[in-house]
């Protein structure tokens, strides 16, 4: 519908007014031609300021529309893929912050975590250190902002985490885990909230998988 | 004499080329773990998906975040999906009602600064007016955003997908989960807040013809 073949509404055509009625009037139906008619109003700004000055709410067609190119739908596939990982990796049934930390690179936070535990129960055969020396470069490197924590030697005995989560729930700043079950009896799943002595942004959440039959 | 090169074809043998394939059946793959469909369905659905994500929330950053929590969802979900449903208003579903459930949560954060957001619309509401026709997209998203606070989510839903998107009233019903009539209800009840809010906090680009006040008022009885 253009111009150059339609009469301008309202301003000629007195199906404007009629067009309208039904959005003031439940009981009435949409009237024949209404698609086109609004289609028409996007690209006539003369129609379009006499309809909006009936009703509107017709101006709110004119919302902004987004512009995604290449790169953003290829950062997509790779952060749908990241977030996919990180939560067959740990379980995680979270919401949106899962998406937010996976598209900004935090995503191997709680992986990290999971494989460094998995080392440690491995090579101490059952002892666990909670949060092993972290020198080496790549991404282990970035995990530098977190405070190493000594534990005590009872705790570092014991053949599992039970113990340093009540070893750690008598310091002052220890918030207490969530402990998700998983598929596996024998494997369970520890969630610390951020901002704790572990980490220090709250929107990042450690998880320690613990899996015996992991072989690292 | 001239040889000629072989074309490469980087489709095996009697397979499809992903984009020879409907919706459906790039989700019928998906349901086979195909992970090369997941891929193709964010090639095909990122857009259509973020520009109306983004239109209920307002925010791109947001929307990015439940787009890609969508995917997750429907491959998560991809054996459940029923070959008798519209391909589009499951994935649309998904995304939307995450939208939903993010809007929610973020309005009842944002309730204990409502007086600090008050200040600052005052102040953001300083500038010089013109025609609400006239106006820019990103003025006329800033104006939707304060007016549709006073939607519920669903009614502000229905409004962006069904009058913004164009989309029918029986697919915006299978998208939001509910019948045609309670879509047309929640219609007619957003244009109606709209109006009014639109009089009371910008009665400058409320300029209502005679008819519109008529209508107004009948709508009102």
């Amino acid at each position: 519908m253009s111009h150059a073949t339609q009469p301008t509404f309202g301003a000629t055509h007195p199906a404007l007014e009629e067009l309208l009625e039904h959005r003031f009037d439940p009981s009435l139906p949409q009237p024949e031609g209404w698609d086109e008619f609004v289609a028409h109003l996007d690209e006539c700004s003369s129609c379009r300021a006499r309809a909006v000055e009936i009703d509107p709410t017709l101006g709110f067609r004119r919302l902004p529309t987004v512009e995604v190119d290449a790169s953003d739908i290829a950062a997509m596939v790779q952060s749908v893929a990241v977030l996919r990982r990180n939560r067959e990796l740990t379980g995680a049934q979270g919401g949106i912050e899962e998406a937010r930390q996976a598209r900004s690179g935090r995503w191997w936070f709680p992986a990290v975590a999971a494989l460094a535990v998995g080392m440690g129960l491995g090579m101490a055969g059952g002892g666990v250190p909670l949060a092993p020396e972290m020198s080496t470069g790549g991404v282990a490197g970035n995990l530098s902002s977190l405070r190493t924590t000594t534990l005590p030697g009872e705790v570092r005995d014991a053949a599992s985490l039970d113990a340093v989560v009540d070893a750690l729930g008598a310091s002052d700043n220890f918030n207490e885990p969530v402990l998700e079950g998983v598929e596996n009896p024998a494997a369970r799943i520890y969630q610390f909230r951020g901002n704790t002595s572990l980490a220090e942004d709250e929107t990042i959440a450690v998880a320690f998988v613990i899996d015996p039959t992991i072989d690292v | 004499m001239p040889t000629t090169r072989p074309t490469l074809v980087y489709s095996a043998p009697g397979v499809e080329p992903w984009a020879d394939r409907s919706d459906l059946e790039v989700l019928q793959a998906l349901a086979r773990d195909e992970e090369d469909a997941l891929n193709e369905l964010i090639q095909r659905k990122t857009k259509p998906l973020i520009q109306a994500v983004y239109r209920i929330l307002g925010d791109l950053e947001e929307s990015r975040d439940v787009v890609q929590m969508s995917f997750v969802r429907i491959w998560e979900n991809r054996t459940k999906f029923d070959p008798q449903w519209s391909p589009n208003t499951w994935i649309f579903r998904i995304a939307t009602n995450l939208a939903i459930d993010l809007l929610r949560a973020r309005r009842t954060r944002e309730r204990s600064s409502d007086p600090v957001r008050r200040h600052l619309r005052q102040v953001a509401d300083n500038h010089s007016r013109r025609e609400f026709a006239c106006l820019e997209r990103r003025e006329v998203m800033e104006i939707f955003e304060r007016l549709a606070s006073k939607l519920t989510e669903k009614q502000r839903a229905v409004f962006l997908l069904r009058e913004v998107e164009g989309r029918s009233s029986q697919e915006v019903a299978e998208i939001v989960g509910c019948r045609e009539s309670t879509v047309r209800n929640h219609l007619f009840n957003a244009r109606k807040v709209l109006r009014q809010e639109l009089i009371q906090h910008y009665p400058e680009y409320a300029a209502i013809s005679p008819q519109g006040r008529q209508g107004l008022a009948e709508e009102g009885r």
